[in-house]
């Protein structure tokens, strides 16, 4: 309402910041937070034993994640920032302004983290013995100390956004920061990132050392050995995190009517984290008992597990966050709860900056044989739908892509005209039937001219542009009246703003 | 600007985020300038470094002693881009606070360049990575390897302009109307300026920064190079010096192209102007430095960098109180307007309690 | 055709004596799940259990020489925790088993985690000097 609309209409604006995350999250847990203690383990169990093969195997898995923690995994990182304040710049915005200190001081630790990470690879080589090698092996500990505080800190902020807990009432950042999911989750988080490191770190074994060499193994079960203690402990935080999740479910849906599918989601999700856990739990007593007879094929297996589970449990986070995108505070559509009775009297048009106008091929579809009056009085209404639509269901829904509004319509109503007085009837009451959906925010003719908008697009597939290719247009006052259809401009709305008026 | 002369309809006026900011405003102005200084230099280091790599490279095919300069200058790269990156964080955070609706205006309207920075720079990164540890190996293919180099400065090129044209359009709310995608946006006045003021700045930043890494360097590192540390010494000031002379330039044609603001700019030329001094004092100390003789190079190395990081300063302080002025007025009219939307959601939530209680009784 | 394929499965059995050991305990189970009685499984699948476990330890202590204390956390780690953790894993799986009506998830989940328990154990029990981590046998 306040920005112009960014849109993909085909991968979906989510599809985007999924793609970032999952991508993000794979190789901070799976790279950084559980591979950095296992390398400075490594090291430190070469350099007791005097065994250089430890060391120098330590060295080639962290070379490995240095390459890739400093460009995807950075990168990633700052992407999430982007997309987020592109797909959602309200609930953004709304998050900085609460966890600002947290971010800043998460971010003086990445800080420190970055420059560890480059010290910890750039001197292995030069401080290879004597007391430089012990001062190395702790710069090793601290950085696997500082990767894991990084994930400490925005696990916290994820939890906030499932259950704001006490901070809807006390809006201080501590009473955000220890909202009740915080810890579960990152009792979850830490096993789950070591196990992933350590399936990793068996995947690459054979890359570094060679079939005949009998290390290969000895690594090969040291590494099991780690992934095995870390596995039972996945299991049980998850456990916890379960447990606690229907309490955040209860505050953020307050029906018991979503309780059904939501219990099916969360059955879904224990079923796959055992699954996983008992897979991984598998292989690596098999690495363990007979590393020798390991084939490498075979370590895809809890991969795979551990991304599946691991994408689940995110969609889980999220699915648990409906209707709001910050629990009781903001809809997923990024309006917040208490603008909801002034949007709904006055409509989300009357509030709105922008208009996002309809191009040439969104224009093509409309019924034959309309005077030129019809069809552009017809246009304008469809224009106003668009709006309407992009403002409050663009968030999460494309026009023809991923979750799109056109392929639920088709479910439900199929080829029947989808008549204006169908949708609109439907989406006015669809929170009820479905609590995962926010309320609709605007008034009952912007239902209608939403519906009218709805029908256009089961006769035109053009694709949806977003304001990055089509721009923008302005809402002047006079724009509004016809977009609204609303009665002439009162005297106090047609006065234009002057420096006058404007700090009055 | 007259207060008395309406504000047209087609500025956009949207209404901010309705809650407090986190800090005071000043506090959060300091971690953007202080911050985004330190982030900029380093990107100056990553950007120059890899002209400069690239360019010696090509030297090298001829004279083997640069290709070992510009091994020497491509292993830099490595950690001031990570650092770079890292820098960049907190400004960013910074800025998202204290210009919200400003910066992710700015940002949607241009939004598939700017998200496609992160994968550009992922290329980017993963390219010097390859330059720099395939170096040796890579010894009988100068072609590729140089090509790589190649597509790696370019990339390191472009991606600032991205950010460039973000910072600038997100200044000029008229223009938010207006502007279709990146193109047009860049097509705004003073962007290309101000893109070849930093250009400018990178080899400038980046000769210094050689100068501090040859001044610290072992004997016999500075040996293994083939050149004298003299030598090394002086062609970082030079790399320092001519581009810096180009700004006195380049940097007014940016001043003097910067849009019309309707807060005064007198703040803002008063501290470029100078600036523009502090650079006149330091182009003479590299000179001198330049012209002496090769015992005493690098004895002044300090005083250039202090009146470096004075221009510096000067510069982004400048920069700060230019956006303010841009900015400033149109802030206002958004936090009477976001007050003013408060006031009214209040209004109508009463309004729908005591109906649903009336409905209720 | 029969009497051959036979006489090649012994001679593969044959060929590594822990073969065979995984196939008794595979077989073990098979019987236990064929049974289908919750108290049998209990009780013979949980002799079997700690049967293992008892030979492992008797055997990881020996090999101390009465003192944990001069081994690397990491030997000790290596030699303890695997058949710890299969030994309470194989416990859950006999809990699940018997606790579960059969064809519910938990009990699936039982009868598979206790088959790779159960054989990853008796494998444990009855390795020789095969299946040793290399570090503590220097």
């Amino acid at each position: 309402m306040d920005f112009p609309v960014f849109h993909l209409d085909i991968l979906g604006n989510r599809g985007l910041i999924a793609t970032i995350a999952i991508l993000h999250v794979l190789i901070n847990h799976g790279l950084a937070v559980g591979l950095m203690p296992l390398v400075a383990a490594m090291e430190w169990y070469g350099h007791k034993r005097g065994d250089a093969r430890w060391d120098k195997l330590a060295y080639r898995i962290l070379f490995f994640a240095f390459l890739i923690t400093t460009t995807v995994g950075a990168l990633t990182g700052v992407g999430i920032w982007l997309s987020v304040s592109l797909v959602n710049p309200y609930s953004i915005a709304s998050l900085i302004r609460v966890f600002f200190w947290a971010w800043f001081v998460e971010w003086l630790v990445f800080i420190t983290e970055v420059c560890l990470i480059l010290a910890y690879t750039l001197t292995w080589k030069k401080w290879a013995t004597g007391a430089a090698k012990v001062r190395h092996i702790r710069l090793g500990f601290a950085l696997a100390f500082f990767s894991w505080v990084t994930m400490a800190i925005i696990v916290s902020i994820l939890g906030f956004m499932m259950d704001p807990g006490n901070w809807l009432s006390q809006h201080t950042l501590w009473s955000g920061f220890t909202n009740p999911v915080y810890l579960p989750q990152l009792a979850f988080r830490t096993p789950l990132a070591a196990a992933m490191a350590g399936v990793i770190a068996m995947f690459l074994v054979p890359f570094f050392v060679k079939r005949d060499d009998p290390f290969r193994a000895t690594a090969l079960r040291a590494i099991a050995v780690w992934t095995l203690v870390a596995a039972p402990l996945v299991l049980a935080g998850g456990l916890w995190y379960y447990a606690v999740v229907p309490e955040a479910m209860r505050d953020n849906f307050g029906v018991a009517l979503a309780s059904l599918q939501f219990a099916e989601w969360q059955q879904k999700f224990l079923e796959i984290a055992v699954v996983t856990v008992v897979a991984i739990l598998a292989v690596v007593q098999w690495a363990i008992t007979r590393p020798q007879l390991l084939p490498r094929v075979v370590l895809i297996v809890p991969f795979v597990a551990i991304l599946w589970m691991t994408g689940h449990f995110e969609r889980v986070r999220e699915f648990v966050r409906k209707p709001y995108v910050i629990g009781s505070y903001m809809y997923a559509n990024g309006f917040r709860v208490d603008d909801y009775a002034l949007l709904q009297r006055d409509g989300v048009l009357a509030y709105a900056t922008y208009s996002n106008p309809l191009t040439d091929a969104e224009k093509a579809g409309l019924p034959e044989g309309l005077a030129a009056p019809e069809r552009a009085a017809l246009l304008t209404r469809i224009q106003a739908g668009k709006d309407v639509f992009m403002n409050t269901c663009s968030r999460c829904h494309t026009g023809h892509g991923v979750n799109s509004i056109t392929g639920h319509l088709q479910r439900m109503f199929g080829d029947q005209p989808w008549r204006s007085e169908l949708t609109a009837g439907y989406i006015e009451n669809m929170h009820e039937a479905q609590p995962f959906m926010p309320p609709f925010p605007g008034t009952a003719r912007e239902l209608e001219l939403m519906g009218a908008y709805l029908e256009h697009l089961q006769h035109n597939a053009a694709p949806i542009p977003g304001a990055q290719q089509a721009g923008v247009v302005v809402i002047t006052p006079t724009l509004r009246a016809a977009l609204t259809g609303a009665p002439p401009l009162t005297q106090a709305s047609a006065t234009p703003l002057t420096r006058e008026t404007s700090t009055r | 600007m007259n207060p008395n002369v309406p504000v047209p309809h087609d500025i956009p006026v949207p209404h901010d985020i309705p809650l407090p900011m986190p800090a005071p405003e000043p506090v959060l102005v300091a971690v953007l300038i202080v911050f985004f200084l330190m982030h900029i230099a380093f990107v100056n280091f990553m950007v120059g470094g890899a002209l400069l790599s690239f360019i010696y490279e090509a030297r090298g095919l001829k004279q083997k002693r640069y290709d070992r300069l510009a091994y020497e200058i491509a292993s830099t790269i490595t950690a001031n881009k990570s650092i770079a990156v890292v820098l960049g964080v907190g400004p960013l955070l910074a800025i998202n606070t204290l210009y919200t609706v400003y910066f992710y205006t700015a940002n949607a309207l241009t939004g598939a360049l700017w998200v496609s920075i992160i994968p550009l720079v992922v290329i980017a990164f993963v390219l010097t990575y390859i330059h720099k540890y395939l170096w040796h190996r890579m010894e009988g293919m100068k072609a590729l390897h140089l090509a790589i180099s190649g597509v790696a400065c370019l990339l390191f090129l472009f991606i600032p302009l991205i950010f460039l044209t973000n910072i600038n359009l997100m200044l000029f709310p008229e223009k938010w109307g207006t502007v279709h995608g990146f193109l047009s946006a860049l097509a705004l006045p003073n962007v290309l300026p101000r893109y070849a003021h930093f250009v400018l700045a990178c080899p400038a930043m980046v000769g210094l920064f050689l100068v501090w890494l040859f001044r610290r360097r072992s004997d016999a590192e500075i040996a293994d190079t083939g050149f004298s540390r003299a030598e090394l010494i002086r062609l970082g000031y030079r790399w320092a010096f001519w581009p810096t002379m180009a700004q006195f330039l380049v940097g007014p044609v940016a001043l003097f192209t910067l849009p019309h603001t309707s807060g005064s700019q007198a703040g803002a030329f008063g501290l470029f102007g100078l600036s523009i001094l502090v650079s006149l004092a330091l182009c003479v100390v590299m000179i001198r430095e330049i012209r002496g003789p090769d015992g005493a190079i690098g004895r002044m190395f300090g005083l250039a960098a202090s009146l470096m990081l004075v221009v510096v300063v000067l510069m982004g302080a400048g920069r700060h109180l230019y956006r303010e002025a841009a900015v400033s007025e149109h802030r206002e009219m958004v936090r009477a307007k976001t007050l003013e939307y408060a006031r009214k959601a209040e209004e109508a939530r009463r309004q729908a309690a005591s109906a649903t209680a009336a409905a209720v009784k | 055709m029969i009497a051959h394929a036979l006489s090649r499965l012994g001679a593969w059995l044959a060929a590594r004596p822990d073969r065979l050991t995984v196939v008794n305990a595979l077989l073990l189970t098979a019987i236990l799940i064929l049974l289908g009685s919750a108290d049998l499984f209990r009780f013979v699948g949980g002799a079997a259990v700690l049967l293992c476990a008892a030979a492992i330890l008797v055997r990881s202590l020996r090999r101390m020489d009465g003192n944990p204390l001069t081994l690397h956390p990491y030997d000790l780690a290596v030699m303890l925790a695997p058949p710890a953790i299969a030994a309470a894993l194989a416990a859950l799986a006999i809990i699940l088993v018997v606790g579960h009506a059969p064809g519910s998830f938990a009990h699936t989940m039982g009868l598979v985690l206790f088959t790779i328990e159960f054989a990853l154990l008796a494998l444990g029990a009855s390795d020789g000097g095969d299946g040793t981590p290399e570090a503590a046998r220097a």
